[in-house]
């Protein structure tokens, strides 16, 4: 067959190459919508009542034709000060776990895997709960001494563990699996034990169940460029997360240097998930259950899965968090125990139906 | 010339100011108040709208007749009675922010148990936050002051605290010339937690004429072991957990303990931890019964 | 490495051998430039040599399989071809350049492999899993190119997956696998293929099957093939020429009826056979003495 004819026939092909059944714009489309709307309720509830109108008419007053104000001080106060940003903090926290997760189901070839695998969640908690045992006051760029510590434990976690489990130049994703565990173990045997020693245990408690109202929305905008870099980095690295997927050796028949990319999606999901305990205490459940529901609803491509993890995980987290708010209203639950006893049923539903797709 | 007036106006009122008792406070001046973690709080009017993180902050300020200016309490309150009637802003997982917010109070009191990222966020939505942490005797005292002061109340509480520093020393006096001193043993729950060095009721104790058996261990809260107490052998039992359906029989059949002293001899006694453990105005109530209950008949 | 045996009687070339072998696949024609060469290529893992001395060129054109008993190092030599393990001592050549100097993605361009087994632990569907093949040519965002859509359809259809595309890789029977793992190396747009053990899973139909789509596209496109092989038949019918590794080294190197003989088979194998012609084939073949 001659290179031209070849080619003719390569053309005819691919004219008629089926379509992809999934539209990704539409699905991606359909979650922005999705978080919105999801926003705009949790921005209506709360214990006060504030009509959506007022709420609306305060989104819209920077606009040079808004409506009239028909708001109060104290409304404002509350939405401002208190709705909105525990909603951004929801968002912002939810899309980084749950993107964290996915890259790192993927980077491990291992269902289980969470952000706090490398032990990111063992290094905050061992910081924070340090911070919190000491009656030290301070703050940095409106940081409180925990968040910092709680960030700082994770990153020395991430880089305790790359140095144990490096071998050569290369990092072979079953010692590094390892050395996380083994860094978790120490980690979480000396939090336990200086929260033996402490006082503070309610709070220790209420930290280590994760909440998403400590922080204040400048805090939040100065997290906002490095959680930007964390995502949207990882966004760039889905064809390679795809191609990981197949085992180190296949990877490096196709090319990819798997020591150096592996290495890089260590930091990135690192900070992000340093970050999301910064800002938001140990959330489980998020960056584990997230990535499968999203996997079992639009496939496990990387290219359609990240984007998706994330919008998921933000959804997600926000309807957690408004029914924590809402559920034993004045009370309020901790967040992380409800992403534990909303998202594992719902798994439980989607992997019964979907199991034969999942080949483990 | 003309300026010899004005500057003599301000001299006076300088002078006044200085020379004024401690205590008065010339109606209109922002009032200063430097809290337990020495925050320093200026309030521009005297606040008519104050929150209570605490049920001992509950207590302080309706014993200096603040009752009226209480918007809000925490869930654990009960004391007095007027306060189960009052919103419930702080419940056992924090504080309901909306709630407080809507509540537009001038003043927020906390104390110990409200911990610092709470007091911080409160902060953060430009609400004003007293501290309260004191860790002594004295120091409850001091609080009061503080709260009078912060509250615009001064005169008020500085009665109120002479009345009890009275009371405290009427105890004192009495117990002083007493030899015995019986061995107490406070107990707060029924796996032993007790009161020891640095806790309010052990100093109670002490000042009652009596010697707590954990006084020598240096956590507030330690847990005593069931061979420890058989071998400390108290002389009087305290039930700080009486609330909790621990009762005098239940105590006595525990196995072993019919060999206590203060079984044998009868001195098991219920006791209401609120009165030990809230560091507020009823402390000195605490004092006063626990010296009835261990020096029956001293005091009047 | 020619077995000294004596020659068997010529026989006349086999309407396989008409098919298949081309006359520039022929290493003794001069203008054909080698491939893949490795030159004294010993691997080994630490301070154990698995090989040495492995001299071995790979042609457009040309089907080799590599045939030895187990532990025999095939796996190894495959994986040092492919770059994955460094050699000991030797080295491997890539079109003329050194197999350690050449660029990782240009190396993925020119060289892909077809392991025995492909384990894909999500569920991907036949067409995700060929994509990934393109990943040598994905571009910082990755986006995939009209190139990119063209070669996975042109590898679905050389090996007839063009009707089950979009069907969850799982679901797929063991034939079907293999088709995929070629599918997706065919993606890369390789001129050399290597394949481990690929028919070890398949049963009968399916290794034939499997061989011929691999023999025509060889075929077709001028590619240079190496697949290590544990049946010496199978060998003997789809393949141009044998390499035979034993002993630590490569022990034969050539068509089928120079290599196979009984006391190669002896030597290579411990087994005792008795060698023959195939009925329609013309190819040997062994039959074995138990």
């Amino acid at each position: 067959m001659s290179v031209v004819a070849r080619a003719a026939e390569a053309v005819v092909v691919a004219r008629h190459a089926r379509r992809p059944a999934r539209r990704p714009s539409l699905i991606l489309g359909g979650l922005c919508l999705g978080l919105v709307i999801v926003s705009l309720i949790s921005l209506n509830l709360g214990p006060e009542y504030i009509s959506p109108t007022a709420i609306l008419g305060m989104a819209l007053q920077w606009l040079p034709l808004h409506p009239a104000r028909n708001w109060s001080d104290v409304d404002l106060t509350i939405i401002s000060l208190v709705r909105f940003p525990r909603l951004l903090t929801g968002i912002l926290v939810g899309a980084a776990l749950a993107v964290t997760g996915t890259a790192f189901q993927a980077m491990f070839r291992n269902p289980l895997a969470d952000p706090g695998i490398i032990g990111t969640s063992a290094g905050a908690s061992m910081g924070a709960i340090l911070a919190l045992a000491l009656p030290v006051q301070i703050a940095w760029l409106g940081f409180s001494l925990v968040s910092l510590a709680a960030f700082g434990g994770a990153l020395g976690a991430m880089f305790l563990v790359y140095f144990l489990a490096r071998v050569g130049n290369r990092l072979p994703s079953t010692t590094l699996l390892l050395a996380g565990f083994a860094v978790s173990a120490a980690m979480n045997a000396v939090a336990a034990l200086i929260e033996a020693l402490s006082d503070q245990l309610r709070q220790m408690y209420i930290w280590l169940l994760g909440n998403l109202d400590q922080n204040s929305t400048q805090q939040l905008i100065t997290s906002l460029p490095f959680l930007a870099i964390g995502i949207l980095g990882l966004f760039a690295l889905a064809g390679d997360l795809n191609v990981l997927l197949l085992g180190d050796e296949q990877a490096h028949y196709l090319g990819m240097h798997v020591a150096r990319r592996r290495l890089l999606i260590l930091v990135l999901g690192s900070l992000l998930a340093g970050i999301a305990v910064a800002l938001a205490g140990l959330i489980a459940f998020v960056g584990l259950l997230v990535p499968h529901i999203a996997r079992l609803l639009f496939g496990a491509n990387h290219r359609l899965l990240l984007p998706a993890s994330a919008l998921l995980g933000a959804i997600f987290l926000v309807v957690a968090d408004t029914l924590a708010r809402m559920m034993l209203a004045p009370q309020e639950l901790p967040v992380g125990l409800v992403t534990a006893l909303v998202g594992a049923p719902w798994f439980l539903v989607l992997l019964r139906r979907k199991k034969g797709e999942y080949g483990f | 010339m003309k300026r010899f007036p004005s500057a003599l106006a301000v001299l006076l009122l300088l002078f006044g100011a200085w020379a004024a008792p401690a205590h008065a406070r010339i109606p209109g001046s922002p009032i200063v108040v430097v809290d337990d973690q020495h925050t320093t709080l200026t309030l521009q009017t005297a606040p008519r709208r104050i929150i209570a993180l605490a049920p001992n902050v509950a207590e302080i300020l309706f014993s200096l007749g603040l009752g009226p200016r209480v918007v809000g309490v925490s869930v654990a309150s009960d004391y007095p009675a007027a306060v189960k009637k009052l919103p419930v802003v702080y419940t056992i997982n924090g504080p309901v922010l909306e709630k407080i917010l809507a509540l537009k109070p001038d003043l927020l009191i906390s104390a110990a148990i409200v911990p610092q990222t709470t007091v911080t966020k409160l902060r953060s939505l430009h609400l004003k936050v007293l501290v309260t942490n004191p860790s002594d005797i004295p120091g409850i005292l001091h609080d009061i002051t503080l709260v009078g002061d912060a509250a615009g109340v001064p005169g008020t509480a500085a009665k109120e605290v002479a009345g009890l520093q009275r009371r405290i020393n009427a105890v004192t006096t009495a117990i002083a010339p007493l030899k015995s001193r019986p061995t107490v043993f406070y107990e707060l729950d029924k796996t032993l937690y007790t009161v020891g060095h640095g806790s309010f009721m052990d100093s109670l104790i002490t000042m009652a004429g009596g010697r707590n058996v954990a006084a020598g261990v240096n956590n507030p809260y330690p847990q005593l072991s069931a061979e420890a107490l058989l071998a400390d052998n108290p002389q009087v039992i305290l039930l700080g957990d009486a609330a909790y359906g621990i009762s005098v029989a239940s105590v006595a059949a525990r196995p072993g303990w019919s060999a206590i002293s203060a079984v044998k001899n009868h001195r098991v006694y219920p006791f209401n931890d609120d009165l030990a453990s809230r560091p507020g105005p009823r402390i000195v109530d605490g004092l006063e019964k626990l010296a009835r209950l261990l020096h029956p008949g001293v005091l009047r | 490495m020619v077995s000294d045996e004596p020659r068997p009687i010529p026989r006349p070339r086999s309407e396989l051998e008409s098919r298949y072998a081309k006359p520039y696949g022929s290493v003794s024609c001069p203008e054909v430039r080698p491939l893949l060469e490795a030159r004294g290529l010993t691997c080994g893992f630490g301070d154990r040599v698995v090989l040495h001395g492995v001299d071995l060129t790979l042609v457009s054109g040309q089907m080799m399989a590599l045939i030895g008993r187990n532990g025999s190092g095939k796996s190894t030599l495959l994986r040092c071809l492919a770059g994955a393990l460094a050699p000991l001592a030797g080295e491997v050549v890539l079109e003329g350049a050194p197999l350690s100097r050449v660029e990782r993605r240009t190396r993925a361009r020119i060289l892909a492999v077809v392991p025995q087994e492909l384990r894909v632990p999500f569920p991907f569907s036949v067409r995700e899993v060929v994509e990934l093949g393109r990943a040598p040519y994905a571009g910082f965002l990755a986006l995939p190119s009209s190139e990119d859509r063209l070669a996975v359809e042109s590898a679905l259809h050389a090996t007839s997956l063009i009707e089950i595309a979009e069907r969850p890789f799982q679901q797929l029977s063991g034939g079907e696998h293999q088709r995929v793992s070629l599918a997706m190396a065919l993606a890369q747009q390789p001129r050399i293929l290597l394949l481990d053990e690929p028919t070890t899973h398949l049963d009968i139909a399916h290794q034939m099957g499997f061989l011929h789509l691999v023999g025509r596209l060889c075929a077709d496109q001028g590619l240079a093939v190496l697949a290590a092989i544990h049946d010496i038949n199978l060998a003997a019918l789809y393949f141009d020429r044998l390499a035979v590794l034993a002993d630590g080294a490569l022990v034969a190197n050539g068509a089928p009826w120079d290599v196979i003989t009984e006391q190669l088979v002896a030597r290579a194998f411990g087994a005792r056979v008795i060698v023959s012609q195939h009925p329609t084939q013309g190819v040997p073949q062994v039959s074995l003495l138990p």
